[in-house]
């Protein structure tokens, strides 16, 4: 059985109150252990049990010093997860482009059936990534714009939600244009004959729907760190 | 009282060179004369904090005892902050002095 370390106790207690930022948990975690321990050595009196704790005492609860650290993990986290948005939105732009150009280089012109096709889906398609991008630039400059308040209070809660909420919006905007191009290359497949030229529109669909599930998965997950970290904030 | 002033003492403690956490802590309540004697926790978010804002960046290095330690050093901006608080802090303390003691701008009133 290993001896007890009110300190690495401690450190452990912080990192799990931090849970929903990996990486400022393990920082947290590293500065408070160094800072007890160096209070213990500089009082002479490192070894004693009742020393620790009172070290740990004069910290506080993990609890409490875990909440000082929403408010700014929060507004980064809500920043990351717009920066990342509006660059998926990009960079499908840039591959939905190039696939279009790829087709124009090889002279591979729509059949009558994807003509058909094209006459009602394009129109969509277009409006669903017009949608995409006006609400990933709003995302982004929302999330910018807040400023994390010392301390965590319900309207700045409200904030980061509707950041996640305008992510959430545009990346389904955004894969409703990513499913309608899918429909629509597949009926081009169907067409013609398939040769190496279907090479590089499948990989670049591939891309593209891989682009939009990472980027759901990813606010998914920010959505959860966002519902934990609000809960340890008490809203 | 010292609400609102944390992030500037703990720039103003930094003004001697990088320091870690404990010895902020330390650094402010030497200068202060025991007179800010900041719970141990406040520290880490108020240097968080400053290190997004820009007023401070930090890295880890090794401590004699081989503990992992992070280090923070005041940038540019952060002296700048600092510069500007100083000085909006001595015009705040000249009029309060100005107030408690009769002179200065009670002075100058008074040759109305």
């Amino acid at each position: 059985m290993q001896p007890a370390d009110p300190i690495a106790d401690y450190g452990a207690a912080i990192a799990r109150e931090l849970c929903f930022d990996a990486k400022l948990a393990r920082r947290v975690r590293a500065e408070v252990e160094d800072h007890l321990q160096e209070w213990l050595a500089t009082s002479g009196d490192a070894g004693s049990h009742e020393a620790q704790e009172s070290a740990i005492r004069a910290f506080g609860h993990p609890s409490e010093l875990a909440r000082a650290f929403v408010p700014g993990a929060l507004a980064s986290l809500a920043r990351r997860a717009a920066a990342l948005v509006a660059l998926a939105v990009i960079g499908i732009f840039v591959v939905m482009d190039a696939r279009v150009v790829w087709y124009g280089w090889m002279q591979w012109h729509p059949g009558e059936q994807l003509r058909a096709a094209n006459a009602i889906a394009l129109p969509a398609d277009r409006l669903a990534f017009v949608l995409a991008f006006i609400l990933s630039l709003a995302a982004l400059l929302y999330a910018m714009t807040r400023r994390a308040p010392t301390r965590s209070h319900a309207s700045f809660g409200r904030e980061i939600r509707r950041c996640i909420r305008l992510g959430a919006a545009t990346l389904a905007a955004l894969s409703v244009a990513v499913a309608i191009e899918l429909v629509l290359t597949g009926i081009r497949f169907a067409e013609t004959a398939l040769d190496g030229s279907v090479i590089i529109p499948t990989l670049s669909l591939t891309a593209e729907a891989s682009v939009a599930v990472g980027c759901i998965a990813y606010l998914w997950i920010s959505a959860r760190r966002v519902s934990l970290a609000l809960r340890l904030a008490g809203e | 009282m010292l609400k609102g002033h944390l992030d500037m003492i703990v720039l103003a403690a930094l003004v001697g060179g990088p320091s870690h956490g404990y010895g902020i802590i330390q650094e402010i309540r030497a200068r202060s004369g025991g007179a800010f004697d900041l719970p141990e926790g406040t520290i880490y978010p108020a240097l968080h904090r400053l290190e997004k804002g820009g007023y401070l960046s930090s890295h880890w290095a090794t401590a004699e005892s081989g503990r992992k330690r992070r280090v923070y050093r005041m940038t540019r901006r952060g002296q700048r902050a600092l510069s500007d608080h100083r000085a909006l802090w001595q015009r705040f303390t000249e009029a309060i002095g100005g107030l408690f003691g009769g002179k200065g701008h009670a002075a100058g009133r008074s040759h109305r």
